[in-house]
């Protein structure tokens, strides 16, 4: 299956790079060996690309540098010194809580994010407090009766009234009145 | 569990000569401050050390080394790059394309190189690399300078292959825009 000009220059940094599979390779050849254009494209492509790897690969080596490393990695041996966790693996043997405080201070401190997350759980928890409070022990002793309450201890209130008047002593009684405590609570005639 | 022998030690050493030269150059072109390259240097070394027994035999010991590094040139720049969000309210992405400080480039550049073209070029070359996105950098120099396979550096920078690709293929045309306008079309000089 012939390949496309547009698949083929998507595949020209792994081409160059050996990294295409047999078939693939095989395809792109077939490709360049037919199409001028990409031919003549993966070719300034190739001369540049191997320019600029030379160019990138130029450096010298800091033999001060180096002797240290090396220094420490010889005095780190004979001093067997404990082992750091790798950082390529998951897997931690060993906690060093003093760069995990200072790693966790370098990143805390410039993020507003995280300052912002732990204020904002503090204001739920004292949220939370406030809301939850038990009431103050004082104020059950009182609780404001409701209307329907209030009318039946009027009513109550009426009626030992009007037993405390029936009971009371008869100087007490204006003549001609009944000993009926209920009517007490009649009207007064008008014809008195 | 504790650091190995004096025997590791020496095999240990006798792996990563070879690989230093390109070590110090992959992190002075990946990493943000130049100063704390060093640093870098010397953490990632000590801390692969701490792990040789881990090592496996049959492993790449320079895919293995270049992840230590990369890894440890990350957390750097990270740190930098928050500060700078901070201070300069930047967006990742406008950060990791800042044009490079040329003065401070080139009195970087010239003590690895000796003739004035070379200056010149090293100091378009950073220019270039500042251009590109963190992942994009890495990915080119794990390419061009650890030597590293599409699959190792999919592995060292936990990416799918098919985005190396892609990072590598923008890398690298962003490198040849750069460097093309800067010699006003002569690819030559590279």
């Amino acid at each position: 299956m012939s390949m496309k000009c547009s698949e083929a220059i998507g595949q020209f940094e792994a081409y160059k790079d050996g990294e295409l599979d047999a078939q693939r390779a095989l395809n792109m050849e077939e490709h360049l060996a037919a199409c001028q254009d990409c031919a003549r494209g993966l070719a300034e492509q190739t001369v540049f690309d191997s320019r600029l790897t030379d160019a990138l690969q130029r450096g010298s080596k800091t033999r001060d540098l180096w002797g240290t490393v090396e220094r420490l990695v010889t005095e780190g041996a004979h001093h067997s010194v404990p082992v750091a966790p790798d950082a390529t693996e998951t897997s931690v043997t060993r906690f060093d809580w003093k760069e995990l405080c200072r790693n966790l201070y370098a990143s805390l401190l410039p993020s507003r994010r995280v300052w912002a997350g732990m204020i904002g759980v503090w204001v739920l928890i004292i949220s939370i407090n406030l809301v939850s409070r038990e009431e103050d022990s004082a104020d059950k002793v009182f609780q404001h009766p409701t209307l329907a309450q209030v009318r039946f201890a009027y009513d109550q209130k009426k009626v030992i009234t009007a037993e405390l008047g029936f009971l009371s002593p008869p100087a007490d009684r204006p003549s001609g009145e009944p000993r009926d405590s209920r009517s007490q609570l009649r009207p007064p005639s008008r014809n008195a | 569990m504790h650091a190995n022998g004096a025997s590791s030690s020496d095999r240990f050493l006798a792996l990563l000569r070879p690989i230093e030269r390109d070590l110090e150059t992959y992190c002075r072109r990946l990493i943000w401050a130049p100063e704390e390259a060093a640093d870098a240097i010397q953490n990632a070394v000590l801390r692969a050390y701490s792990a040789f027994d881990r090592y496996r035999e049959d492993a790449s010991f320079r895919a293995w080394m270049f992840r230590i590094l990369t890894n440890e040139v990350s957390a750097l720049n990270r740190k930098h790059v928050r500060i700078a969000q901070r201070e300069i309210q930047l967006n990742p992405e406008e950060l990791a394309e800042l044009p490079a400080d040329v003065e401070k480039v080139e009195a970087r550049e010239a003590s690895l190189t000796s003739s004035d073209l070379n200056e010149v070029l090293e100091a378009d070359l950073a220019a270039g690399l500042r251009r590109l996105t963190e992942t994009e950098r890495a990915v080119l120099l794990l390419r061009s300078i650890g030597e590293l396979r599409y699959r190792e550096i999919a592995e060292s920078l936990d990416l799918p292959i098919g985005s190396v690709m892609g990072n590598l293929a923008r890398a690298r045309q962003k490198m040849r825009a750069v460097l093309k306008k800067s010699r006003k079309g002569n690819v030559a000089t590279l």
